[in-house]
């Protein structure tokens, strides 16, 4: 057995000794397999050995309790997260106005180094970085009020350079300690920032970036299309996120164009538009569930098959709701709900 | 990995805020001339409960508060600045993204206006204004100061 390269290994090696220890004991139960006490001990005494290494190595949960346990605490690491932020921003309004101008950007410049130094000594001293992770998020909420408040301090015009800045921040620390939830965080502030350059070199000003959803949607393509050209080989789980940010982005635009034509760069009339932009919602929804069949990505599939979905429905709204009584309209929803059901339930036989 | 990722945070911390302060530093060095300004300009906004902050901010006229005569920005003078009516005009709902212009603000308004009624109670009115910097030149230098600022076509 290959040693595990990662806590996400270590846990997944853990569930499948944990399973096969289950299913060990349900085949002697029912008499189809007997270890001698030889046997039994033998696999009994490694199980035991190698979840505690495991254990040991990485903090992993051996059971399911631990499990709900680390949910439990990856939820309060979040929340926690969020209050001391909210605590932080509190405490500087609270006494901002004693401090003289050059104390304000001392504290302003001085708080994320701060934080990065704690979170340099909480990893060292933690396995699981439910505390790190948490630091990090203060992190970020202290870099992101560091340069709004200088702007507001020196009276600076608003700029989309800052979410460059606030996403270098972010991936560097998402990178450095594999924290994902600081990775989509930084991912969405460059994803924010390409789409305000593209937004202000058409000569409009940069935050009307809502009301141009196309350079949403490119910014999300190239964030999908790196998830396939990055490597990652020590943190496996960040092109689930890459594909999560990138997609969402991409399928958020497609919806807003649906009934915005007006929106579009493109040259043609808006009702054009909005069906080249609902006939690429569809190719991009049957891709993407296509895609993530082919490469067992069972998120991306999920993913797809819920925009599908959505797409579906908004287009029988499109046709139906205005002549059709409303009763009508949603039997007819849930009987193509049905059909689908037991089309899918076909396929499945079929593959199976 | 860790420690290079770290490092790399701190740097763009530091970076940053040295780029910002920098831009600070060269904003205020090249400063023309001042201008003193009253409460009537610069008011102080009130602060909440538990904010010690003091923060003024500029109190000018909008359209939307005075309903003044904007006729003089006409047609020719918003495609100047960049706006396609053209488009704009078949679909109210969507109307041209704001942009960056050169507009110039009044800081004493003249007597009679709105039959005889002063517009500006209190605060600076945008006066005729213009997509470049260099139109100034036509403004009365004494009231009159140019600034950046974004704007937006609304439909009235």
């Amino acid at each position: 057995m290959p040693e595990a390269s990662g806590r996400t290994d270590a846990q997944v090696r853990a569930d499948r000794l944990g399973i096969f220890l289950d299913e060990l004991a349900n085949l002697e139960r029912q008499q189809v397999l007997a270890l001698t006490p030889e046997q039994r001990a033998s696999v009994e005494s490694f199980t035991e050995r190698t979840l505690q290494d495991l254990t040991h190595r990485y903090d992993i949960d051996v059971n399911s309790s631990q499990k709900q346990l680390s949910l439990g605490m990856r939820i309060v690491s979040a929340l926690g997260g969020l209050a001391l932020c909210a605590a932080v921003f509190l405490f500087f309004y609270r006494f901002w106005g004693v401090i003289p101008t050059m104390g304000q950007v001392t504290i302003l410049v001085g708080t994320p180094l701060l934080g990065l130094a704690a979170m340099h000594f909480t990893s060292r001293h933690e396995r699981t970085l439910y505390f790190t992770g948490l630091i990090g998020l203060v992190v970020f909420a202290s870099f992101v009020l560091n340069l709004v408040v200088l702007g507001q301090l020196f009276n600076r015009i608003s700029s989309p350079n800052a979410f460059l800045a606030w996403g270098a921040l972010a991936l560097a620390l998402g990178y450095a300690y594999g924290l994902r939830l600081l990775l989509a965080v930084g991912l969405i502030c460059w994803l924010t920032f390409f789409s305000a350059t593209i937004v202000s070199l058409s000569g409009a000003w940069w935050e009307s970036i809502y009301s141009r959803p196309e350079c949403v949607l490119l910014g999300g393509a190239l964030i999908v299309v790196t998830s396939i050209g990055l490597r990652h080989r020590k943190h496996e789980a960040f092109p689930g996120t890459y594909r999560l940010v990138g997609l969402l982005a991409v399928f958020l635009s497609l919806l807003t164009l649906w009934h915005a034509g007006a929106d579009s760069f493109l040259p043609f009339e808006p009702k054009s538009i909005e069906r080249i932009y609902q006939l690429i919602a569809f190719i991009a929804a049957a891709f993407t569930i296509w895609a993530g069949i082919k490469h067992h990505l069972s998120g991306t599939v999920n993913l797809g098959a819920a925009f599908f979905t959505i797409c579906l429905y908004l287009k029988f709204v499109d046709w139906w709701w205005d002549w059709m009584p409303k009763y009508v309209f949603f039997f007819v929803i849930g009987a193509i709900a049905i059909g689908l059901l037991l089309a899918f339930r076909r396929v499945r036989s079929a593959i199976a | 990995m860790r420690r290079s990722g770290l490092l790399v945070a701190a740097a763009v911390v530091v970076l940053t805020n040295g780029v910002v302060l920098l831009e600070v530093a060269h904003n205020r060095a090249r400063a023309v001339e001042t201008i003193q300004m009253m409460e009537r300009e610069l008011p102080l906004t009130s602060p909440g409960k538990e904010d010690t902050g003091i923060s003024v901010h500029l109190h000018w006229l909008r359209l939307d508060y005075i309903g003044s005569d904007y006729s003089w920005l006409d047609r020719s003078k918003l495609q100047e600045l960049g706006f396609d009516l053209a488009r704009a005009k078949p679909d109210p709902l969507h109307l041209p993204s704001p942009r960056p212009a050169f507009i110039a603000l009044e800081t004493t308004a003249p007597h009679g206006r709105n039959g005889g009624k002063r517009l500006l109670s209190r605060g600076l009115e945008p006066t005729p204004k213009y997509p470049r910097a260099s139109s100034q030149s036509t403004l009365q230098p004494d009231r009159t100061r140019c600034c950046k600022n974004i704007l937006t076509v609304a439909d009235t």
